[in-house]
């Protein structure tokens, strides 16, 4: 489930090798294995957002580098005020994985804007544990 | 226990919700309890700095974001040299608790300039544990 930058972010970011057969839908998070690229899923521990994504063939990919920007994306479940600032996951689907915190990989944002009370759709995070 | 910023330090803050009854002092170190901005206490798990702080009355206030800024403070007990680099706590009165390091919220710089050996006062930290 793609993700967006909010607003007039900009985000710093760092080439990477991807397998020729990886593809990585556009707006994805992604993780790495063994030195490349992969879409990220459940249980990655880290990850990085890939703005631009990559198909077949392709043998680099842009990630962002650190976590000093604001992404909104789709929430697993209706978004509510007590989930600002929490630690939380992701699914498998890349949906915001509100109601759980394992991996910790992203941080629900603590803005006014963090999200619309009872609705799934735009809520802003931070990455919490970055690739890099 | 008011904090000031670092010689020309600048700071991202976002705008973030707070009970009316709440009253956070210029230059307080603040967390958030159910979705709104509260006082930082010797508990708190992750902070922010509020460089204005909020009155009784307002709405929304401005915290920081992430931890690219340092942070100039009072500390509990003297400074030493041994304490630089190193996580330590914040006290009930919000000084920095040098002898403690339990919640890890705040990291002593490790410039030349992170505090005076034998002073309490104008010891430099940066947040370790930020809110967003």
């Amino acid at each position: 489930m793609a993700f967006k930058l909010v607003n007039g972010e900009q985000v710093r970011l760092v080439l990477c090798a991807i397998d020729t057969a990886t593809v990585i839908p556009v707006g994805d998070f992604a993780g790495i294995t063994t030195g490349l690229a992969v879409d990220a899923v459940d249980t990655t521990a880290a990850i990085a957002w890939c703005p631009k994504g990559s198909a077949t063939g392709e043998t680099v990919c842009e990630l962002t580098v650190g976590t000093d920007f604001v992404l909104e994306g789709t929430a697993d479940a209706a978004f509510a005020v007590t989930q600002k600032g929490t630690e939380v996951d992701l699914t498998a689907a890349q949906l915001i994985d509100v109601g759980s915190s394992s991996t910790g990989v992203l941080k629900v944002d603590i803005s006014e804007n963090a999200g619309t009370a009872t609705s799934v759709s735009n809520v802003r995070v931070r990455v919490n544990k970055p690739l890099f | 226990m008011r904090y000031t910023l670092v010689n020309q330090e600048q700071v991202r803050t976002a705008r973030c919700t707070i009970g009316t009854a709440t009253v956070i002092a210029a230059g307080d170190l603040v967390a958030i309890d159910n979705g709104l901005i509260i006082k930082a206490v010797a508990a708190s798990a992750a902070i922010a700095y509020c460089e204005k702080g909020s009155a009784d009355g307002e709405v929304v206030c401005e915290v920081t974001v992430g931890n690219d800024f340092t942070l100039k403070g009072t500390a509990d007990a003297a400074f030493a040299v041994t304490q630089k680099g190193t996580e330590v706590d914040l006290t009930a009165a919000q000084l920095i608790d040098v002898g403690s390091s339990s919640t890890d919220v705040l990291t002593i710089d490790i410039s030349e300039n992170a505090g005076v050996v034998g002073s309490t006062d104008d010891v430099s930290v940066r947040i370790n544990k930020p809110i967003f």
